[in-house]
């Protein structure tokens, strides 16, 4: 009887911790989407990107000094492909905003940096630990998932972007506007 | 065929509940990657003075010939 229960006890306990390590998200599985507000207020659907541009989400914590030591290559990437349709966002979970305010400041951040407040987003992706680096391709599917920035983001970019219709970016546009 | 009583059996139904509740407590422990800044903010160490902290357990190294037992070295954000 008790043999039996241990057994029962360890196969429960296993299976349980199996079921929690298959949640995180792998390359190749889509992208769960979102509505996250920036620091500017303004609202962003990942949905509304799909087709358009190229996705580079960047889960940070202002107090993560990993996530400090990877923003300069961040920015350059940012500043690099901006004009060919990549679409960086920074992410902060459960933060107080005037500290991220001041984090995006002093970094001189020029991307929108998008608040997950209740940790939605988080959760959605799995998040294990900061930094998280994701990019996900024009058919929203994530095609590099990492702890740091993609060490041949040109190599993956150049690869990715037959996935986007060709044209001036939803930024360009609304520039235009 | 072993037949068994009520009392027996409700016993039964009890050992099965606690297995399969204990084996999902494995998932109350984590501390989630956003919480881990409040456990690195200076007010959760155990002591106000580190300097002086070092001091008394090197005294008591010397004097009981014992150390350890204060934590282990690491990150805060889980990713080193």
């Amino acid at each position: 009887m008790i043999k039996k229960g241990i057994f029962i006890f360890c196969i429960l306990f296993f299976l349980n911790s199996y079921i929690k390590a298959q949640d995180s998200l792998k390359v190749g599985s889509p992208a769960p989407d979102f509505v996250l507000k920036s620091l500017t207020g303004e609202e962003h659907t990942l949905s509304s990107y799909k087709g358009k541009n190229i996705i580079y989400l960047n889960f940070f914590a202002t107090w993560c000094s990993s996530c400090k030591e990877e923003l300069p290559q961040l920015i350059t990437i940012n500043k690099n492909y901006k004009d060919q349709k990549l679409l960086m966002f920074g992410i902060d979970v459960k933060e107080d905003e005037k500290k991220i305010r001041r984090f995006a400041e002093k970094w001189k951040l020029q991307y929108p940096v998008l608040l997950d407040k209740n940790a939605v987003l988080a959760k959605k992706y799995g998040l294990k630990g900061f930094p998280l680096s994701i990019v996900i391709d024009g058919n929203g599917i994530i095609q590099y998932i990492g702890s740091q920035p993609p060490d041949k983001f040109n190599e993956i970019f150049s690869k990715l972007k037959s996935t986007i219709i060709q044209g001036p970016s939803i930024k360009k546009k609304n520039e235009i506007n | 065929m072993k037949k068994f009583n009520k009392k027996t059996n409700l016993y039964l139904f009890f050992t099965i509940i606690v297995i399969i509740s204990l084996s999902f407590v494995s998932g109350c422990n984590t501390v989630q990657p956003w919480e881990k800044g409040i456990l690195g903010e200076p007010i959760m160490q155990f002591t106000t003075d580190q300097n002086s902290s070092i001091y008394q357990q090197h005294m008591l190294n010397s004097r009981e010939a014992s150390s350890g037992g204060y934590g282990g070295a690491g990150g805060g954000c889980g990713c080193k």
